[in-house]
């Protein structure tokens, strides 16, 4: 609930849009740069997975295993948790990467905000 | 020709729905008088004869065992099919068989479609049916024409079949007309009952303010798309016309109307004048999940960030919330389950509403296995009770009933307690709520509502086993009937079960990333449910509570008195008004009472020329003949 | 006559034949229904003892171009709120034989809402402001929420291939070019 009423009552000017993210250059405040995220499965694999739009994202290969690891199974599907388990830990670091980019928004907008009270109130000393 | 999984499937669900159009030919009468009776015809396997006693010696055939074979064997059958299914993977299966109406642009085809969906609810209704119809077997052995009951049962399964299996919106119109018709039959089953066919009344009209809503989907469809066949219509990529939200809008009366969502629901609540197997059958396992079913299928639609959403999940909310509000104020037991069944619908539409389609589906499935059980212990503990529905005269039931008792609590268990069907499916729902982007209302409305059905719930039970008994004259010889307590035990295994099953094997439904608060409030809001109720069950007192919030939630929220007030004032006021204008008033007066007069006088007048007098006959003649030369010569010149 | 009325209306006892009179209280079919207004005293009498009625309870509806000639204006009750467990010769429509019937009947029989129930427990207007009360509640909350949505802090989901254009139905030839995706280098908070 924290983060609705920062988004709604207390900071509502620099709570980040949920939609547009991120609004700023990925790369800014990476002196070393910023590694891009891998997709493993391509999408002739995911084709022939015959995998549902919304889990072709980049843990597809794991639901893929885990597919397969059912088909192989089958009575015994009992055998796929461990296939599941790690499908769900990547879904798991990929909303944290989520989570990250909109804590990184968020900052990013009140280090805007800091900055430009700061110009200001400097504006208005000289 | 190679045996393709596809084929065995496709060949195996068609098999299902011809055996099981062709048994309803099969269903006999239940009386023979002994003159008539051809006694090597009726004695076969499936036949149960028994003769009475009476002077006229009367053989009764019932085909109650009958139906309860043919189910049986269906239930085996797509159990298989459904084994086949997930060990191929299928996703779906479309077979067209033939052209229905070919004179139509929009080929109208007999289309099916086999996917999960459909082919898990196939188990699942066949399984409950199975029991349901054994139930009904001990049920309705006093009903004089209890084969015809039976066989309106199965017509009623194989509507249902067809709506769900059906990809062509015809068919799909065909098996939910059909659905409502059959559910119209079978409340007013005991015709002479003014109660009873009054409720068919009012669902059979409700019904027809749902079609109203299907047919605005079919007709605009085929204006937009130019196409009957759902996946037609889910796959166009047109899907963005200007008429999408009355589309929608049509889908979401739809499902309002045989869903019963605030707004429509009075007809649910009603029904259960009708026999007790018929509210467990229909109206909590099968027929009202059909709205739902119909989002679940045209969810794909509903994907457009419109404001729909919002609504069905703002609908949904206030339908599950409503009726857990009532159901904890009610005193018959049956009402309760069915203000229950409402709420969980709500539930199931709330799941739309987050755009979870397979989650409602699932909870679908876990729910006709424990509701369709609480209606049969209920009908089982009001036959014992000699028609006693009132909770608060139940009691100590443990002791008289032990299976129905127990079966009873477990119902009530699977809606609040982890380790149940009820609770795999509703746990997901209230995850995917708190993991999604949505109306602030809509999770509040839904842990609400999971609050009071916790209440609810455990009412149930702490009515049933706390007190003493205070019945008259209970005989509990009725568990002795094994038909009951097989019915029983089997939907007992299926709600024990259901949900690990589906959830494991089945469907490997999502995982949600959630807060350890969000993922503990399924099981932290019964608990203080039922704290709550506890609390004030021991602080009231005997006195009857006069409070208005009390009132409200015993009378519905007094939304049918106040909504039947209205219609009725507007109603009677038009009528009032144009009888006094139309009827008895300018229209008379100008129309058939205005033209008496008048035509009178006319001819009153022309009557003054005819006098017999054969030199005005000729003046008069001669006058028209020269008016009519007059009028010609100005005409043309 | 009057006897038998008492009779009926105190129900003094069932088995006692002067109830039995009481059925024979209807308007013969040689009577054509309803009769003219009736002005006079002995007209009235007269229509009151064609409907099986008192004369102090006959009151037929106005003369006013608009009445029912000289057919009695009875009280507006429905048949749900009749006696329920009463000893009627219909149970289930709560009806005697010969019964003189409400101009509309048709409004009051069980098949219809009972929209005239008298002495509500609550009355009917305040039964109206609690429902409303309740569902106006609910839409201004639901607007609130609709502006105020509840969101878990986290940005939206990332999907590769130019965020599945070809997947989505886009042309496989015209690929736009979306923006990248990146994680977050592990080392870079230590």
């Amino acid at each position: 609930m924290g983060q609705m009423w920062t988004a709604y009552v207390t900071n509502p000017d620099t709570a980040p849009d949920l939609n547009n993210l991120p609004t700023f250059d990925p790369e800014y405040g990476f002196p070393d740069g910023r590694p891009e995220r891998e997709m493993v499965a391509s999408q002739e694999e995911m084709n022939m997975a015959r995998v549902p739009m919304d889990k072709r994202d980049f843990c597809a290969h794991f639901y893929i295993a885990f597919l397969k690891c059912r088909r192989d199974n089958f009575p015994n599907l009992l055998n796929c948790r461990h296939a599941k388990h790690e499908y769900d830990h990547c879904e798991y670091e990929d909303f944290v990467i989520r989570m990250k980019e909109y804590e990184r928004e968020r900052r990013l907008l009140e280090r805007g905000k800091r900055k430009r009270l700061v110009a200001e109130r400097e504006a208005l000393e000289d | 020709m190679v045996i393709s999984p596809s084929l065995i499937i496709s060949s195996l669900n068609l098999g299902i729905l011809t055996i099981l159009l062709g048994s309803i030919f099969f269903f006999s009468k239940s009386y023979f008088s002994k003159g008539n009776v051809n006694f090597p015809l009726i004695k076969t396997t499936s036949a149960c004869l028994s003769v009475n006693n009476d002077k006229e010696e009367t053989i009764e055939y019932n085909s109650g065992p009958f139906a309860m074979a043919i189910l049986k064997v269906l239930a085996f059958l797509s159990v298989l099919s459904l084994l086949v299914t997930c060990n191929n993977s299928i996703q779906s299966i479309n077979i067209t068989l033939s052209l229905w109406l070919s004179n139509t642009p929009l080929n109208i085809s007999l289309n099916f479609i086999y996917d999960q969906y459909f082919l898990v609810f196939l188990s699942v209704a066949l399984i409950v049916t199975w029991s349901i119809m054994e139930f009904s077997f001990y049920y309705m052995t006093e009903d004089p024409n209890s084969s015809a009951f039976f066989r309106l049962l199965t017509i009623f399964l194989l509507n249902m079949l067809i709506l769900t299996c059906s990809n062509s919106l015809f068919l799909i119109f065909l098996g939910w007309e059909g659905g409502g018709f059959l559910s119209f039959l079978l409340i007013s089953w005991w015709t002479t009952r003014n109660d009873a066919s009054s409720s068919a009344l009012e669902a059979v009209i409700t019904n027809r303010i749902g079609n109203i809503g299907l047919i605005t989907f079919m007709a605009l469809s085929a204006l937009n798309f130019n196409s009957s066949n759902l996946t037609n219509i889910l796959s166009s990529n047109e899907n963005l016309t200007p008429l999408l939200p009355f589309l929608l809008f049509g889908l979401i009366l739809a499902a309002a109307g045989k869903s019963a969502q605030f707004g429509l629901h009075p007809w649910l609540p009603a029904l259960l004048e009708g026999p007790t197997p018929v509210s467990a059958l229909l109206h909590s396992s099968t027929m009202v999940v059909a709205g739902v079913f119909l989002l679940v299928r045209t969810s794909e639609l509903f994907s457009s960030p419109l404001i729909t959403h919002s609504l069905v999940l703002i609908l949904g909310g206030t339908t599950a919330l409503f009726a857990a509000s009532t159901a904890i104020a009610q005193h018959d037991i049956k009402k309760i389950i069915a203000y229950s069944t409402t709420s969980q619908l709500g539930l199931m539409v709330t799941a739309i509403g987050i755009g979870q389609p397979a989650l409602a589906f699932f909870h679908i499935c876990t729910h006709a296995f424990f509701k369709a059980m609480l209606f049969l212990c209920s009908g089982s503990v009001i036959h014992s009770l000699s028609d006693e529905q009132d909770l608060r005269k139940m009691g100590g039931l443990s002791k008289l009933l032990p299976v129905t008792s127990s079966c009873l609590i477990l119902g009530s268990l699977a809606l609040m307690a982890p380790l149940l069907a009820g609770f795999y499916s509703k746990d997901l729902i209230l995850e995917a709520t708190s993991a999604s982007v949505l109306n602030l209302l809509g999770i509040v409305l839904s842990i609400v509502a999971t609050m009071l059905t916790a209440v609810y719930s455990f009412r149930i039970i702490f009515f049933c086993f706390s007190l003493s008994p205070s019945c008259s004259s209970p005989f509990s010889h009725s568990e002795e009937n094994f038909n009951l307590n097989n019915a029983l035990l089997r939907l007992a295994t299926g709600t024990i079960a259901s949900g690990w099953f589906f959830s494991n094997l089945l469907f490997a439904p999502p995982s949600f990333n959630v807060t350890s608060l969000a993922k503990g409030t399924p099981l932290i809001v019964p608990i203080i449910g039922v704290a709550a109720l506890f609390m004030s069950l021991i602080s009231s007192t005997s006195n009857s509570i006069g409070s208005n919030a009390h009132s409200a939630t015993t009378s519905q929220w007094f939304f049918v008195d106040a909504v039947h007030l209205s219609i009725i004032t507007m109603s009677l006021a038009l009528s009032f008004f144009s009888s006094r204008t139309l009827d008895r008033g300018w229209q008379e007066n100008i129309g058939p009472q205005g033209i008496a007069p008048t035509s009178t006088a006319l001819s009153k007048i022309s009557q003054a020329g005819q006098i017999g007098l054969i030199k005005r006959y000729i003046l008069s003649s001669m006058a028209s003949v020269l008016v009519i030369l007059a009028l010609s010569l100005l005409i043309l010149s | 006559m009057a006897l038998a009325r008492c009779a009926r209306c105190l129900r003094f006892d069932r088995f006692s034949p002067v109830v039995r009179v009481s059925s024979a209280r209807y308007a013969s079919g040689d009577v054509s229904l309803p009769g003219p207004y009736p002005e006079t005293p002995e007209e009235r009498a007269a229509a009151a003892k064609k409907y099986g009625m008192r004369v102090e309870d006959y009151e037929p509806y106005a003369d006013d171009g608009w009445g029912w000639g000289d057919y009695p204006k009875l009280k507006k009750q429905h048949a749900d709120d009749r006696d329920p467990h009463g000893d009627w010769d219909f149970p289930e429509d709560r009806r005697n034989w010969g019964e003189v019937m409400h101009i509309e009947q048709d409004l009051f029989v069980r098949q219809r809402p009972n929209a005239y129930k008298q002495n509500r427990k609550i009355p009917l207007w305040k039964q109206s402001m609690i429902l409303g009360g309740i569902l106006t509640t609910l839409a201004t909350l639901g607007i609130l929420g609709n502006k105020y949505k509840y969101f878990v802090p986290v940005g939206p989901k990332q999907y590769p291939f130019n965020n599945l254009y070809v997947e989505k139905g886009g042309d496989p030839d015209a690929v736009p070019d979306t923006p990248k995706n990146y994680t977050f280098p592990t080392s870079s908070y230590i």
